[in-house]
């Protein structure tokens, strides 16, 4: 009496059995058991009558659609040789000699120190030589010439003689001469002598920067430096002494030499 | 060339002396192969293209091949492989969702070139059902069915041409089974 078990659905624990049996794969032990269940099981008998079924539907379709269709021409370009093994294995020894090449061992690492110091060694001598060679040029002034611009003319200081001070000088000699000659006279010139304006800064700047020795100079010619100059001399001139500062007792009373010779030439 | 030789050492010879070698085995799997495309892509001419790619794709990396695995074998993964790439670019190339409709429906209704108009309609339909029922099934129980009907292979065989276990094989072809069953059963036809 065959067993009717609808609630099962994968051959009772036979499903790969049952599809090596359908195609013939099974084994003869596998074989005998599983034909042993169908006997039994009137579900796995349906089941694989089923499966048969569609395996005949399907090797239908083949037989109606693909069994008539002939084979496609199948075209190997025979003349572009394939990568063959001799030439992988030349590519393979020359990685693995590569490899090999840079793989660390004691006697590399020593060879490969020595050529750093030999190299580094070589390096610094071949740039001490080429120093040593323009040292050398330089000192003979022979092929190797360091250009620099260098001004034609030596760069004058401009003396800064502030009228103040020559007036001051000039007066002390204006004193003695008049101590000496005539101490009446003196009186007379004092009397007569005008009082002398010292010039204004501007104008004093302005005499300053005339001389044509000092227009040709780089100081002149670069406008910074002749800005800092021209600071300097304001500061100078700031700072020297001014005959209208003078006190009252120390008032100018000199008389320039010139003014008495062109008294005396009147008379 | 001999043909006692194994597929293995057709590949040697075609490596290290004579590269002429390999159209021996081009020879003995040209059909299968070709089988194998046609039940994955329905479509002759693209199947010829996917089993003209993978002969020459396997005889470009010949050198590769391993020693380990079975020529055929590796020649199955190659097409395989080579189905699956020309269904994903005609899955984009299919630009809207219509287009696939309208591709599906030409599927359908439009009988294959080598048919004739005399075959009886019972017949077609019955065709026509079970390529849709085996289209409509996922890849990996697709390709089973395909290289145990079309080609007639072991499961041994698929077991090595898909990297698969054996028990791995014949559970898919067992789900494969039920799931055609079950689609044509499903069929108007079935029921007339």
């Amino acid at each position: 009496m065959k067993m009717n078990n609808n609630n099962h659905n994968s051959f009772c624990g036979f499903a790969e059995d049952a599809v090596a049996y359908l195609y013939g794969e099974i084994d003869e032990t596998q074989k005998a058991k599983f034909e042993k269940h169908l006997s039994l099981c009137s579900h796995c008998e349906e089941e694989i009558t089923a499966f048969a079924t569609v395996r005949s539907s399907v090797l239908n379709w083949k037989s109606e659609e693909f069994d008539i269709l002939a084979s496609p021409v199948i075209d190997i370009p025979f003349g572009q040789m394939p990568k063959t093994v001799e030439n992988f294995e030349i590519s393979r020894f020359w990685l693995e000699s590569l490899l090999e090449l840079f793989s660390f061992s004691p006697v590399k690492v020593a060879a490969a120190c020595a050529f750093l110091v030999v190299g580094f060694s070589l390096m610094f001598f071949v740039f001490d030589f080429s120093a040593g060679n323009e040292f050398a040029d330089l000192k003979n002034n022979n092929s190797f010439v360091i250009e620099v611009e260098q001004p034609t003319e030596n760069i004058v200081e401009p003396e800064i003689q502030t009228p103040a001070v020559e007036k001051i000088a000039e007066r002390e000699t204006n004193a003695k001469i008049s101590n000496v000659e005539n101490k009446s006279e003196e009186v007379f010139v004092q009397a007569k002598s005008p009082k002398k304006v010292s010039p204004s800064p501007a104008e004093i700047v302005k005499t300053q920067n005339t001389p044509n020795r000092l227009s040709n100079s780089p100081a002149v010619k670069n406008p910074k430096n002749t800005l800092i100059k021209q600071n300097e001399i304001e500061a100078r001139i700031q700072q020297a002494p001014r005959l209208n500062n003078l006190p009252e007792e120390g008032e100018d009373r000199s008389l320039r030499l010139a003014d008495l010779l062109a008294d005396l030439d009147t008379e | 060339m001999d043909k006692d030789l194994t597929d293995e050492q057709l590949v040697e010879i075609a490596v290290s002396e004579n590269p002429e070698a390999f159209g021996e085995i081009v020879n003995r799997w040209e059909r299968k192969i070709f089988a194998l495309c046609y039940g994955m892509l329905n479509r002759e001419d693209e199947a010829g293209d996917a089993a003209q790619e993978t002969f020459i794709a396997a005889f470009r990396n010949l050198a590769n091949f391993r020693g380990d695995a079975k020529v055929s074998s590796w020649l199955h993964r190659i097409a395989v492989n080579q189905c699956l790439t020309k269904k994903r670019r005609e899955k984009t190339r299919s630009e809207t969702f219509l287009d696939e409709e309208k591709n599906e429906e030409e599927k359908f209704f439009v009988a294959p070139v080598n048919q004739s108009p005399s075959n009886s309609f019972e017949k077609d339909e019955k065709t026509l059902a079970v390529r849709q029922a085996i289209n409509s099934l996922p890849m990996e129980l697709k390709q089973v069915v395909l290289m145990k009907e079309f080609e007639e292979m072991t499961f041994q065989e698929i077991s090595d041409a898909l990297e698969l276990p054996l028990s791995t094989v014949k559970s898919r072809l067992y789900t494969a089974l039920k799931q055609l069953r079950m689609k044509l059963e499903k069929t108007p036809l079935e029921i007339v």
